[in-house]
């Protein structure tokens, strides 16, 4: 009972900040709504006993990613002009419909699926940990070796700016 | 002939009184100053002990004695009066406290007085060591006008002390500040939460304590604070990285990140009871560098860059009023909260050194006489209090701290954040990595910390003592070396 | 070399044959306009002259007498000096007073660009080829020239009456619209941040002002902007007595007020020809010897501070406060001192004041060294310090810096050793030069550190100086009203380096023309010169470490 109601609030104001970060006019203000959407969302995560999820959605997104967005519009600072008009475009209208697809298709594939009984181990540290280290150790390995990877492109493309 | 010092009756009460304290305090003609008298230092230790032991036992009525009344032992409510007990009462208060002790304590290490103007009731007697000044303070924040620049983002800007605030109020939900006990049919701990995540929470909070220092300096549409917010954000990225870094041996060791389960294996013993099982012993570098990580996300001296007040200001440059109070109540509770979670992973928080918490619990129940149930209370009181003091030696330590060190500059931050504190924990997390493979009773890595300890000690010894002879030596021997000038 | 040698050296060398100006007490070779740099050049190059430091350009205006038919002059006067060979000489061009204009000597001397423009604010001198000769103590918008002798000064700037009459009787100005800003001529480039670091910001006090363009962190160009502090101290001296002089030479540098009222002493007394008691020497060097020390105590108690470490300073303000406390006794006064007379001190020194400095000093000696325990050897103050903004002996020497400055260079220069004045040919001390201590010579540790060991000399010059004072007058018995026409240069060395007097008496009882020079100017003008490339807080810490002190670079 006290989850229903948290997930429906928090599934609510997750929505508010979702529609934030497009309505807004200001780039911080769509950047803090995200900020927003994605502490909504790592709440739901904690609902469903997906710790490690949570930690890593506040710490990896809002935290750091988040922060990198942030410091990018700050240093921005754009006019009144460049904010631009809100007004019906093609794009829009293209985009909506997209948006709208998805919606649905997603919601019929959701609708279709049993609804678990009440929150599953999988997603505590201890579990995600040893599924990660056992049995997906080399796509782990692989993707450390990927990033190592775009770190040094981006100290290589840094030092020849500087 | 010569103008002395005007009579007293000439100059009024209240400067006589700045006159007095001041010949007080450094003596007439004099540069030399008193020394701490035994008395004054035993009335000083009793006086803060019976104020840790008010603490314990505030917050143990508070937790135990209302989950007893109510019937709650055992269940998640006792988490909210954990809220009440451990958040309200012992950081709230000790963050508040320290608004004035931060003051007295650099006061003392100044040679000055300090606070002590605010009285009750106007009475001589009733300076209470400057705590009215709380009223005062707290008074003048709420009635100071509350003022928005113009051009400033208004929301972020009101926004931004609040996002200050509550992370670093956060974390203190996952810290255990004293065991976990069962008496008189009932069971409660002390932490607000006991959740999975344990140091995953401290770390997903704090990466997120950034955005109030960075909103704040670029919602004030101020260059100064657009500086403070681009240091306050470059630095507290940076030093997350190794903040993370440096606990991760904490946790190989520890093998564990909750943070209850980690200070209940400190309570226990190495070596056949030898050593008491703490992270200092274990990761004595690790310590170092995370305590360098940690003083820069709370960003104090040596690492106020974001407020450094003779360079930038400060990233809350526009801020007025009680929103610039919140920013700088947000850095004493962050302060507090950095020293319980040192206690917890370094220095076997509610813990006494080579007394476990069973035993103490037996001796008190069997060898005093105080019966199961009431031993489990006092052995409990003895832990908050432990935990407590342990807590406020670090609170003290980063005044020091604070009060002696000179400010880094930005581009050294950078360096010491990437090119010594990363590759070094990198390093401590190998080698505690290693040890622990080998040997997983632990002995080994206690062994290396240990050896790790020595060496830090050698180095810091022989560091300093060159040092000195070099500065005695630029001091007394000078004029041989300026006759060869130009 | 005596004045004789270097105008025989000046005309061997040029082949000309310059007037010469010898009836005054430092004699001056007179340049014609057009020969200016010529002779400028001559004198800084050759090899037995070497006159690499210009002390102070003067501008004095000489209108024409009233029933005279030549037009009036402006003199403008070149003091300089030569630290390799310990010479002076001053030489002065005649300009015509209508349109004033002279070649700039600014590439020869770097230092003399913002004397240049203070010589074009106050004077109205036009100084062909100075790359930015701009108004630099009064507002861009000032009418006049204040130090011109016919200056009538305007009743009101921007609707601010600017009288004393007219400031009582003004209506009370309940709110001020902010100011309109001019539009940028030249719109810099994105990158770059404009600040403005003061008038109010911690680290300029409301004193003076930078402008700054960063990128980022890292500054670009620094424009020291000054100025704040301008209340015209030379033209006041010209309109009060020479005694009356001395209280406003206290505000010249709150700092080191016993300096300023030394060196205004001595000009007169050069002036007046009066010879100062043995005693009231005495007096004089323990006053300015005990000054020094405060003044020392709050340069490198602030640095600290400066720097983020907030601790020193106090503990240093604690010393200070017990030599504040002696300062009342030696003569009332514990900022600003006016203790000087021409011919003498105000007040003497008695036994009981010199126990209490004695007594003081044993205390204050030991001090030093637990100072430095605290601070000096701190691995992030020398971190922060160390070859932190380099100024090489000849940029110092082409800047003209002084003082500790100056020495922290490199350069063995003291005006207490090299000339000596007072009684300080007779006592003991040693002149501290920069070593390179923890980075390079010149960096600000070097400058930070001279003056931490200067304090040490100090102590030993007042224990000399309380042992030697003999008994007898503190102040010369008569001394005339009015001195004969005549010009000297007085110098003392300060706690910021040499306090030049240079007074022009016309025979009335006030003077002509006074002209301060102070060391803080010049250190404000070198930071220009040193900052490209320096992170932001270094400038915080490069203004501490220079120990600039704005009413003295102001006036």
């Amino acid at each position: 009972m006290t989850e229903a109601v948290l997930f429906w609030i928090l599934a609510v104001l997750a929505v508010i900040g979702g529609i934030g970060v497009i309505a807004s006019r200001r780039a911080m203000y769509s950047a803090m709504s995200l900020v927003w959407t994605l502490f909504c969302l790592a709440s739901l995560y904690v609902l469903l006993r997906a710790h490690l999820l949570a930690a890593l959605q506040v710490l990896v997104y809002a935290g750091a990613i988040m922060m990198l967005f942030v410091f990018v519009v700050m240093l921005l600072s754009m006019t009144d002009e460049e904010k631009g008009k809100a007004r019906a475009s093609g794009y829009g209208i293209a985009g909506s419909l997209a948006a709208g697809t998805i919606l649905v298709g997603v919601a019929f594939a959701v609708a279709g699926q049993p609804s678990p009984e009440g929150p599953l181990a999988v997603g505590t540290v201890r579990a995600v940990a040893l599924e990660l280290y056992t049995e997906h150790v080399l796509a782990f390995q692989v993707t450390a070796v990927l990033l190592l990877a775009a770190i040094i492109g981006a100290t290589v493309v840094a030092i020849r700016r500087i | 002939m010569a103008a002395v010092n005007p009579p007293a009756s000439e100059i009024g009460g209240l400067q006589e009184e700045t006159l007095q304290s001041r010949r007080a305090v450094g003596g007439e003609g004099s540069g030399r100053r008193s020394r701490l008298s035994p008395l004054r230092l035993a009335r000083a230790v009793v006086l803060v002990g019976v104020v840790f032991g008010a603490a314990a036992g505030l917050i143990l009525t508070i937790v135990f004695g209302l989950a007893h009344l109510l019937g709650i032992g055992g269940t998640e409510w006792v988490g909210l009066l954990n809220i009440v007990g451990v958040a309200f009462i012992l950081v709230m208060m000790t963050a508040t406290l320290l608004i004035v002790a931060e003051r007295k304590w650099s006061a003392r290490m100044q040679n000055r007085v300090g606070p002590s103007r605010a009285r009750l009731f106007r009475n001589e007697k009733w300076a209470f060591y400057g705590i009215p000044h709380l009223a005062a303070d707290g008074l003048k924040m709420i009635f100071k006008e509350d003022f928005v620049p113009p051009g400033a983002a208004r929301l972020v800007f009101s926004l931004a002390p609040v996002l200050a605030f509550v992370p670093a109020f956060a974390l203190i939900a996952v810290v255990p500040v004293g065991p976990d006990i069962m008496a008189f049919g009932t069971e409660v701990r002390f932490q607000v939460a006991r959740i999975d995540m344990g140091i995953l929470f401290i770390f997903a909070v704090a990466s997120v304590a950034v955005f109030g220092a960075t909103l704040a300096g670029w919602s004030a549409n101020n260059n100064f604070g657009m500086l403070g917010a681009l240091r306050a954000a470059a630095q507290m990225i940076s030093y997350e990285v190794a903040l993370a870094l440096t606990l991760v041996g904490v946790i190989i060791v520890f093998q564990t990140i909750r943070l209850e389960e980690i200070a209940a294996f400190q309570d226990g013993t190495m070596w056949g009871g030898l050593i008491p099982a703490w992270g200092i012993f274990f990761q004595p570098f690790a310590l170092i560098l995370f305590l360098a990580a940690a003083f820069a996300e709370v960003k104090r001296a040596p690492f106020d860059l974001p407020e450094a007040e003779s360079e930038i200001i400060g990233y809350f440059v526009e801020y007025s009023g009680m929103k610039f109070g919140l920013f700088m109540f947000a850095e004493f509770i962050e302060i507090v909260a950095l020293s319980a979670l040192i206690v917890v992973l370094f220095f076997g928080g509610w813990s006494i050194p080579w007394v476990s918490h069973e035993a103490l619990q037996s001796w008190l129940a069997i060898d005093v006489g105080l019966g199961t149930d009431w031993a489990a209370l006092a052995a409990a009181f003895v832990g908050l209090f432990a935990f407590i003091a342990k807590m406020m030696f670090f609170v003290w330590l980063q005044m020091v701290i604070r009060w002696s060190f000179p400010r880094f500059r930005y581009d050294q931050i950078m360096n010491l954040g990437w090119k010594a504190l990363l590759p070094l924990s990198l390093v401590n997390l190998v080698v505690t990595a290693a040890a622990v493979v080998l040997d997983p009773t632990l002995s080994l890595a206690l062994a290396i910390g240990l050896g790790q300890a020595f060496l830090l000690i050698v180095v810091i010894i022989s560091a300093d003592s060159p040092k000195r002879g070099m500065m005695a030596a630029a001091q007394h021997d000078h004029p041989q070396e300026v006759s060869c000038s130009t | 070399m005596e004045f004789r040698d270097i105008q025989e050296r000046v005309h061997t060398g040029l082949g000309g044959s310059f007037e010469v100006q010898d009836e005054i007490h430092d004699p001056a070779i007179i340049v014609p306009k057009e020969q200016l740099r010529a002779v400028c050049g001559f004198l800084r190059d050759d090899e037995s002259l070497r006159m690499g430091t210009l002390r102070i350009i003067t501008g004095i205006d000489r209108p024409a007498k009233k029933d005279s038919t030549e037009s009036g002059s402006i003199e403008v006067v070149y003091h300089l000096c030569s630290y390799v060979h310990g010479h002076t000489v001053v030489i002065k061009t005649l300009l015509d007073r209508e349109a004033p204009k002279v070649d700039s000597v600014q590439d020869i001397w770097p230092t003399a660009n913002w004397h240049e423009r203070e010589t074009y604010d106050l004077l109205g001198v036009e100084f062909e080829g100075h790359p930015d000769l701009r108004r630099i103590m009064l507002p861009k918008d000032w009418v006049g020239h204040p130090l011109r002798k016919d200056y009538e000064p305007p009743k009101e700037y921007h609707g601010i009456p600017t009288t004393r009459e007219a400031v009582l009787q003004a209506p009370r100005v309940e709110k001020v619209s902010p100011a309109q800003h001019e539009p940028k001529s030249d719109e810099p480039p994105e990158r770059f941040i404009q600040l403005n670091m003061g008038p109010h910001h911690p680290a300029t006090h409301g004193v003076l002002n930078f402008l700054l363009e960063t990128d980022g962190e890292i500054l670009r160009r620094v424009k020291p902007d000054v100025g704040y502090l301008h209340r015209g101290m030379e033209k006041l001296a010209e309109r009060i007595s020479y005694p009356g002089t001395m209280p406003f030479t206290d505000r010249i540098d709150y700092l080191g007020a016993m300096f300023t009222n030394h060196g205004w002493a001595m000009a007169c007394e050069k002036l007046f020809g009066v010879e100062v008691p043995r005693r009231a020497d005495f007096c004089r060097v323990i006053a300015s010897e005990l000054n020094r020390l405060a003044s020392h105590l709050i340069a490198t108690g602030c640095l600290p501070m400066e720097v983020g470490a907030f601790t020193p300073f106090i503990h240093w303000l604690r010393e200070r406060e017990i030599i504040n406390d002696i300062m009342e006794m030696i003569c009332g006064a514990r900022l600003t001192y006016n203790y000087m007379r021409i011919g003498g001190v105000s007040r003497d020194i008695d036994q009981a004041t010199i126990d209490k400095i004695l007594g003081w000093l044993d205390n204050f000696e030991p001090t030093i060294d637990e100072f430095n325990r605290l601070i000096s050897g701190n691995e992030i103050f020398v971190k922060r310090l160390a070859n932190m903004a380099v100024i090489p002996a000849e940029v110092a020497v082409g800047y003209s810096l002084l003082g500790p400055n100056l020495r922290a260079s490199g350069v063995d220069w003291d005006v207490r050793k090299n000339e000596p004045y007072s009684v300080y040919g007779e006592l003991e001390f040693d002149v501290v030069t920069g070593q390179g201590w923890r980075g390079s010579i010149g960096d600000s540790y070097d400058r930070y550190f001279c003056r931490i060991l200067e304090m040490k000399e100090s102590v030993k010059i007042i224990r000399q100086a309380c042992d030697l004072m003999p008994e007898g007058p503190i102040i010369a018995p008569k001394v005339p009203k009015k001195p004969a026409a005549n010009e000297v240069y007085a110098r003392t060395e300060g706690p910021r380096g040499e306090a030049g007097f240079y007074v022009v008496s016309d025979g009335s009882d006030k003077p002509y023309r006074a002209r301060y020079r102070m060391g803080s100017f010049t250190a404000m003008s070198v930071i220009e010169a040193v900052t490209p490339g320096l992170m932001l807080a270094d400038l915080v810490a490069l203004i501490g470490s220079l120990d600039t002190i704005a009413p003295e670079v102001d006036r």
